[in-house]
């Protein structure tokens, strides 16, 4: 039954996008699947730091604790999506934290923190 | 000298002589032998489980069920903005009330009238806390041998002289070498020495240690790796990943003077999270058990040697730790059983004598009190998990209960004549997207989890009973066999601790703030008050000239708390997380 819904999702998606790509127009996803958008438009600007980089892994190895569904609900953290801050300012909060979120400029490169940002700044005012 | 001056001169003299009664009633040490013997001790409150036996139950019985309906607020201690409200126990000793807010503070008050004694803020180092995710958390103290201890979230270990606050040693135990760690949990102490354990489940550094700390001189007696410690543990992670696996001590154990060891949990594995799912034995980012881990460990108090230990969760993959502190001693039919919940919402019976040599606890029994999990089918009584579902890379949908558990750090508490178990239950779940996460440097400290998700109510219990909200339950039951003798629904799960008491009574600090007093016989209510915000930390009673007083703090936000905004909106979407006060009821 889960396989089915995410079966159901995938189809949906895969048609989209193949619909998309055949009358090459955008197209609105799943609301749950903003943050592939989102991801989509990031990944490639960093790939030349490191092949087959995901915004979306890195948020889910260090963010994902306090900021659910990959930003776009709020739980410890606030949601992240549809945020009204201004790039430069999302960069401090990630490099220098506001307890009790920890600063990450120890653990990540600036370039990661950067694509961090700049995938928060793409997603849209969506909530889940 | 006139008349008047002497007359003056023997009142002066006098209230001398009453501080000096009362000040050296307020200084009579607590020495090792008054807390050994602490269960016999009701009027006082000297340790953050109460005494030896974990309990929580003490035996006043002034506040009872007849009269609890009296009960009123007799004062309250408002400190400065605690950031994620306040998570300690209180203590209580000869009238003194000693309690810790966020980041390191102590405040010493009169239990009596609540008037400030002394106060300390801890200087912490500021930079190297706040590279941690637990950075302002504190849970309490140890008092004992002439001091108050308290361990910081930058690694110290800090003595004050408990009369005046004074500081009499304050040394680094941990440095970052190994990980940026640092102590949130309440030390204990045992014989001569404050054993504490560092924080650190999803934090990729290493060997999660527990101490034992020198009382009088602060140096470190002995320390406990609880991974990469000894052989057998490092055998137990594939490639070396013990270097990065977590797995801290960071609640505050127990003591069985019987044996003359230590008990203590400790946290999950990291990564939070496997990707590699059922081939975990040989595969993956911490490939085998993982010890010790999500484990019960049991030392031997004088050389911090492995006496045995138990994983209740072999190669964790749901961050169900062992670290949940409550270690309940309880004797039946010349038996020995120690008693211990686990995250999951286990509760583990272990033979308390099945230690010495280093070997796996016996267990007597295990039984589930959680109401909504499938990651597992269920456990033997045998303590085995029966029927995992493991969580291999991609998106999984109702998976019960989430990241939170279904029990917590909070403490239940045990009414022995009644030989009744109260103990709380959280029930909510979460879709949860694993991933394989980037594996940090050897030692670093950093965050280190392999998944994303999002809270959201249960659909059905294990039972298959429909549930269409999140919920939580407070649940009596007979500790060794499990049998339930009667389950309260809460709207909101409690996060807070338990307080049983010989009035008959269990103290319930709600979530939504509403304290309750309940029947420990029925579980009715019996008395309410509205404290003004959430409480997650301790409650306690004790007794001062001759006044019992029950003693609560308050004050919301946490990791399991922040989920509440999403599961029920509405007090929590409000509840402000930067208050706290200390709020001391008696008749
Ligand atoms: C321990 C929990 C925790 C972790 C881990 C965490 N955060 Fe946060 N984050 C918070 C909290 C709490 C706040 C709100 C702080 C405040 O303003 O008081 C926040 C705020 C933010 C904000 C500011 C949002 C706004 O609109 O003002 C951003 C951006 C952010 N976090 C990004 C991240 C990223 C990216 C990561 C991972 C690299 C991360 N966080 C990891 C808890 C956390």
């Amino acid at each position: 039954m889960l396989f089915n819904v995410f079966m159901t999702r995938l189809t949906y998606i895969s048609l989209a996008a193949v619909w998309a790509i055949g009358l090459n127009i955008s197209v609105t996803y799943a609301e749950d699947d903003v943050t592939d958008v989102a991801a989509a438009q990031i990944n490639p600007k960093y790939t030349h730091y490191k092949e087959n980089f995901s915004v979306k892994r890195l948020f889910a190895s260090r963010c994902s604790w306090c900021h659910q569904g990959y930003g776009l609900k709020e739980a410890d953290g606030p949601r992240l999506s549809g945020t009204d801050k201004s790039k430069e300012y999302i960069i401090e909060q990630i490099a220098y934290g506001k307890s009790p979120m920890p600063g990450f400029r120890k653990q990540l490169k600036p370039w990661q923190i950067e694509a961090l940002a700049d995938y928060i700044k793409a997603l849209p005012d969506v909530a889940l | 000298m006139t008349r008047w001056t002497t007359t003056a001169a023997v009142k002066a003299i006098s209230a001398v002589a009453f501080l000096g009664f009362a000040s050296q009633a307020m200084a009579a040490d607590v020495t090792w032998d008054r807390l050994l013997n602490a269960q016999n001790d009701d009027a006082n409150w000297m340790m953050y489980h109460k005494d030896f036996s974990g309990h929580h139950h003490s035996g006043l019985k002034q506040i009872n069920t007849k009269n609890v309906k009296d009960l009123k607020l007799a004062w309250q201690h408002n400190p400065a903005a605690t950031k994620r409200g306040i998570q300690g126990f209180p203590l209580a000793v000869d009238g003194m009330v000693y309690y810790t807010t966020t980041s390191g503070t102590i405040w010493a008050l009169n239990g009596a009238t609540g008037q400030p004694v002394w106060h300390h803020a801890a200087k912490i180092d500021v930079e190297r806390a706040e590279g941690t995710f637990y950075n302002p958390y504190n849970r309490g103290l140890a008092i004992g041998h002439g001091n108050v201890y308290m361990g910081t979230t930058d690694g110290r270990l800090i003595a004050l002289n408990a009369k005046s606050g004074e500081v009499v040693w304050d040394n680094e135990i941990m440095t970052v070498a190994k990980g940026n760690k640092g102590f949130t949990g309440a030390p204990v102490i045992v014989k001569d020495m404050v054993i504490l354990g560092a924080n650190g489940g999803e934090l990729a550094g290493c060997c999660g240690p527990i101490y034992a700390v020198d009382a009088k001189s602060g140096s470190v007696t002995w320390q406990f790796d609880t991974i990469g410690g000894d052989q057998r543990s490092r055998d137990s992670w594939g490639n070396d990943s013990w270097k990065i696996g977590g797995g801290g001590g960071w609640m505050t154990g127990s003591y069985d003077p019987a044996t003359n060891t230590v008990w203590w949990g400790t946290a999950n594995p990291a990564p939070d999270y496997d990707y590699i799912g059922g081939d975990w034995m040989n595969n993956g980012p911490r490939p085998g058990l993982n010890l010790y881990s999500s484990s019960v460990v049991v030392l031997d108090a004088d050389s911090g040697e492995l006496s045995a230990y138990f994983q209740e969760m072999p190669h964790d993959a749901w961050d169900f730790d062992s670290a949940v502190g409550e270690f309940l001693m309880i004797e039946k039919d010349g038996k020995r059983n120690m008693v211990h919940p686990n995250k999951g919402g286990i509760i583990f019976v272990y033979d308390a004598d099945s230690v010495g040599g280093g070997n796996e606890l016996a267990v007597n029994n295990a039984y589930m009190i959680g109401e909504t999990y499938n990651y597992i089918k269920g456990v033997t009584k045998e303590g085995r998990l029966v029927g995992r579902r493991e969580l291999p890379e991609g998106k999984h949908a109702d998976v019960c209960p989430a990241i939170d558990g279904a029990i917590s750090w909070n403490t239940g508490a045990y009414n022995p004549k009644r030989n009744t178990y109260f103990k709380l239950t959280q029930e909510f779940c979460f879709d949860i997207e694993v991933v394989n996460p980037e594996r940090p440097d050897d030692f670093s400290g950093q965050a280190y989890f392999g998944a994303s998700w999002t809270s959201k109510a249960p659909k059905q219990k294990a039972d298959g009973t429909p549930v269409d909200a999140a919920y939580g339950t407070l649940q009596a039951r007979d500790p060794l066999t499990g049998k339930l003798k009667w389950r309260v629904e809460y709207k909101y799960p409690v996060l807070a601790s338990l307080l049983s008491t010989g009035g008959d009574l269990v103290f319930v600090p709600g979530a939504d703030g509403m304290f309750d007093a309940r029947d420990a016989k029925s579980g009715k209510l019996l008395w309410q008050s509205n404290m003004g915000t959430g409480a997650h930390g301790g409650v306690i009673t004790y007794m001062v000239d001759g006044k019992q007083y029950v003693a609560v703090v308050t004050g919301w936000g946490s990791h399991v708390a922040g989920n509440y905004p999403g599961l029920f909106g509405a007090p929590f979407d409000t509840m402000s997380t930067d208050t706290g006060t200390l709020m001391v009821y008696s008749l």
